[in-house]
């Protein structure tokens, strides 16, 4: 019978369509678990990272590589150790490099961007970046300059 | 054997009383017309005796079992109600239809099955068994309908205007046809309708309800030979509401 | 207010009723294929009309406020995290309340009113598992797939709003998906798991005024527009509530 033919073929499709359209969304956003893709997490460590948030960027000569996971508190020096993911595995990072907070903009979120070293060695995955540029904090900037002309 | 005694002293609809002293007893095998205007309360009697309406006084009992004590269930078993419009489901075929029909009767798939391809050749209905029901004309719609009536096997048949709407040809294959089922089966039947000629002629006994309640009853000589103005208006065709 | 008292007595009878009407539910395939069809296959063109436009206004009035910050790349994000949670399910719903909603209350009400659903008492079978389970049923599947239909057809009009019309690069335009903050676990199926909840809202609402319509083609006209209202409203106020409860 033609109509129960149809009728079958129609809901059959919708299903399959239903199917490969949940795997296509599945492989065009991001999983809680990043492991699938082989993304790896670095630490670093800074002296003050005011106005950076879970989630921030991360990026090398302005292009985006990674993201801020997590921001906690280091005990015994008050030191700031931030956890960041790379996305991509093939992207190694010199040992050597140097990690910093800018602000996009003046008045911009903050974000982290890695300048790369020179050395032959790479991070690997839970690694720390040694090399660290704080936030620039405007308030204290104005309070240096501030002295800077008061001593004049 | 009695298959229907009823002795409604009154049916109300809504606190309102519609119909009152009607009084009949249908032997087993027999059939029952009643005959009248559109719009007085036949098909109600109807839904009185298959348990749907429930607002009457006084007893109407079905092969001895009381319409208002008996679990509904039992009671519709051995009844099959033929509605004015076709209960078929749209998205099922009409073998499906016809196999859910006999859903909760006793019997393997494969006898029900065998059954209802008898049935649907009795009917010259064997080669749209795979149909769906939009598929079909009204007339065979009819047909089907019947069908899945008379396979249940009844010992009783409620026809609700089998004949509103249908062609004369068809009226008359109708009439036809449910004469020559009652004879293989021998059920009993009701039958509600407005149509006098194509009931009278089925029907060995009728009644004539009118202003509420029962005018005329007997025969198809009796009713056609009774002259009280009403009735001869009504069945003469010329009665104006 | 008695009124209203005698309306939610009703309405509570009928869930008893269908809770009641699963032990003698056996699933029907001819009546589900057909059922999904109605609930699923036909609403699908609509669905994807309406996500597809839906995408591409999104995308531009993001693409406007994304160029003014210099944040272009972040436009399938952006686009993604308004859709896939809220505005997807919540269209759909309604899209699905006014297209299957209708029809489900139109459909029973018909059918009460021909003495269908008394025609099959007659036969022994109850309507609530043979009509209304197998509809109900469709619509709690469909609903999520649609979704899913939605999210997909949005997500790519906004690629085709960006990359073809307005030049992005197509990497640019994907890559903020899979490694920013936009989540296949959170976002994509909770949008589903929403779904879900309203298709069956959408399903009982329906299928309650279609089971107790009122007398006359006025009865099956104020059905279906009572299923409609009541199904697009339920879905913003469950959307809502839903909300609270799955962040």
């Amino acid at each position: 019978m033609f109509k129960k033919r149809w009728m079958d073929l129609s809901v059959g499709s919708f299903f399959i369509l239903g199917l490969s359209v949940f795997f296509f969304l599945s492989s065009i956003t991001g999983q809680v678990s990043d492991e699938k893709l082989g993304a790896y997490q670095l630490r670093a460590r800074f002296d003050d990272v005011s106005g950076l948030v879970n989630r921030a960027l991360v990026r090398i000569s302005g292009v985006t590589v990674g993201q801020v996971n997590d921001i906690v508190i280091v005990p015994d020096t008050y030191s700031a150790m931030v956890t960041l993911t790379i996305f991509d595995p093939k992207l190694k990072i010199p040992a050597d490099s140097t990690i910093g907070v800018y602000t996009e903009g003046i008045l911009g979120s903050k974000y982290l961007s890695i300048m790369p070293g020179f050395s032959d060695t790479f991070l690997r995955k839970g690694d720390e970046i040694l090399r660290t540029n704080s936030a620039v904090v405007l308030e204290n900037l104005f309070s240096k300059l501030l002295l800077f002309f008061g001593d004049k | 054997m009695i298959a229907v005694d009823c002795k409604l002293a009154s049916v109300s609809y809504l606190n309102q009383v519609i119909l009152k002293d009607i009084e009949f007893r249908l032997e087993a095998g027999r059939y029952l017309g009643i005959l009248g205007p559109s719009g007085i309360g036949k098909s109600t009697i109807l839904r009185v005796i298959s348990g749907f309406h429930e607002e009457f006084e006084e007893t109407c009992s079905v092969f001895g079992n009381l319409v208002s004590e008996v679990d509904l269930t039992v009671l519709r078993q051995g009844m099959s109600f033929l509605f004015q419009k076709s209960p078929l489901l749209e998205d099922m075929s009409i073998f499906d239809n016809l196999m859910l029909s006999l859903f909760y009767l006793p019997g393997t798939t494969q006898e029900k099955s065998d059954n209802i391809m008898r049935v649907l050749v009795k009917l010259n209905l064997d080669h749209v068994a795979e149909h769906f029901p939009d598929q079909l004309s009204g007339g065979m719609r009819r047909r089907v309908v019947l069908a899945a009536t008379v396979l249940r096997k009844p010992k009783l048949l409620l026809c609700d205007e089998p004949f509103t709407g249908q062609d004369p040809i068809t009226k008359a294959s109708l009439v036809n046809m449910l004469s020559e089922l009652g004879q293989e089966f021998g059920f009993a039947m009701i039958l509600v309708s407005h149509d006098v000629k194509e009931t009278l002629s089925l029907c060995h006994e009728s009644i004539v309800l009118m202003e509420k309640t029962v005018k005329v009853r007997g025969g198809s000589q009796d009713i056609l030979r009774s002259d009280l103005p009403m009735v001869r208006a009504f069945l003469d065709g010329t009665l104006h509401v | 207010m008695f009124n209203l008292l005698r309306v939610l007595e009703q309405f509570l009878r009928f869930i008893g009723c269908l809770l009641l009407a699963l032990q003698y539910g056996r699933l029907l395939p001819r009546q589900m294929i057909s059922q999904l069809h109605i609930a699923g296959v036909s609403s699908l063109v609509l669905i994807c009309i309406s996500a597809l436009f839906i995408g591409l206004v999104f995308a531009f009035q993001m693409y406007i406020v994304l160029e003014g910050f210099g944040s272009l790349p972040q436009l399938s994000q952006v686009v993604a995290f308004g859709l896939f949670r809220e505005l997807s399910p919540v269209v759909t719903g309604l899209l699905v309340a006014g297209r299957v909603g209708s029809t489900l209350a139109a459909e029973l009400g018909q059918m009460k009113q021909a003495e269908q659903i008394d025609s099959l008492l007659m036969w022994g079978i109850n309507s609530y598992a043979y009509l209304m389970w197998p509809r109900l049923l469709a619509l709690l599947i469909v609903t999520p797939i649609l979704v899913l239909a939605f999210d997909a057809i949005s997500i790519y009009a906004a690629w085709f709003y960006a990359v073809t019309l307005h030049g992005m690069e197509s990497q640019i335009f994907w890559t903020p998906l899979v490694f920013g903050s936009i989540y296949f676990e959170v976002d994509v199926l909770y949008g589903m798991y929403k779904a879900v909840f309203f298709g069956g809202w959408i399903g009982v609402m329906s299928l309650y005024q279609g089971a107790f319509v009122e007398r006359g083609s006025s009865g099956i006209a104020k059905a279906s527009t009572q299923a409609v209202v009541l199904s697009s409203a339920g879905v913003l106020m469950l959307d809502y509530v839903l909300s609270q409860f799955l962040y």
